[in-house]
């Protein structure tokens, strides 16, 4: 890896940018994939998993909430939680 | 030393939790992320209720298109937290550069959501189709004024920095609009394989 590329990585920012990247390409691709397949459950787990770690990396780096009060990161967490786990289960369900 | 285009800033040396912009537009972002929960629950409950109708209808939505919109938001919201960064560190043409970038993205963002808006209604499918569609065009219209406000509190900010000749001073206005534009982002996040993705 060059010295660039080691700079450019050395950036929260820019860190967090390639794994919400990532993390949606893979998201996306096992939508594309788990329609009707044997491991559809766990490719629906999955996906919300993502979603998790998505909206935690958005919130904690881009917004800041890793640096504010404890009380307004749990707040956002805590809705990011509660909605990912309730989104998959009642997905789930289905 | 001057720190360069792209490196890590200098950390703060005050190390002391602080909320990153102002405190009415978080508490309006809370009120927006119960609003979105509630409808995104909604969601989810009407598809246990109708799986016939959502397994018909969910198929003829353009994924890419989804897709490509979640890659335009979080790359609005790269360039937004580096117009931050910039404001801070490395001064007025920086950030004005990542403020472009992003409203760039955003407007990216409105013109292939209105493509996909009118590709539904050539095909003669409105609110009134059946429920899935009803609750497609309530979340992501809902969700798709809240892209055009974030983007036009961008504009504001950009010509506010474009302006101002003391960047110290624009940091907490940007800081403000950056957590709104984030909250946009966080939200299409959990809208994406809700609506598009899980099926």
């Amino acid at each position: 890896m060059s010295g660039e590329q080691m700079n450019w990585l050395s950036n929260p920012i820019n860190c967090v940018w390639l794994a919400l990247v990532v993390a949606t390409l893979a998201s996306y691709t096992l939508g594309e994939q788990m329609a009707g397949s044997a491991w559809h459950a766990w490719g629906v787990a999955l996906v919300f998993a993502l979603a998790l770690a998505k909206g935690k990396w958005v919130a904690d780096v881009f917004m800041g909430l890793r640096t504010a009060p404890a009380l307004w990161r749990r707040v956002v967490l805590g809705w990011l939680l509660l909605l990912t786990v309730s989104l998959g289960g009642l997905s789930l369900l289905g | 030393m001057p720190v360069q285009a792209g490196e890590a800033p200098v950390p703060d040396t005050d190390h002391a939790p602080r909320l990153a912009g102002d405190l009415a537009v978080w508490l309006i972002i809370l009120a927006e992320l119960l609003a979105f929960a509630i409808l995104f629950l909604a969601f989810a409950v009407s598809r246990l209720r109708h799986p016939d109708v959502f397994a018909a209808s969910q198929p003829t939505l353009d994924t890419s298109a989804g897709l490509v919109n979640t890659l335009l938001l979080i790359t609005g919201s790269w360039c937004v937290a580096h117009a931050v960064q910039a404001a801070e560190c490395y001064g007025r043409r920086t950030t004005l550069r990542w403020l472009v970038a992003a409203q760039a993205c955003g407007a990216a963002f409105v013109m292939l959501k209105l493509s996909e808006y009118a590709d539904k209604a050539a095909a003669g499918i409105d609110l009134e189709t059946n429920v899935f569609y009803m609750f497609y065009y309530f979340l992501t219209g809902f969700h798709f004024l809240h892209v055009l406000a974030a983007m036009v509190f961008l504009a504001i900010l950009t010509v506010s920095v474009w302006r101002s000749q003391q960047m110290a001073q624009q940091v907490h206005g940007l800081e403000t609009g950056a957590a709104f534009w984030h909250m946009v982002d966080l939200l299409w996040i959990v809208l994406f394989p809700l609506v598009y993705v899980v099926r």
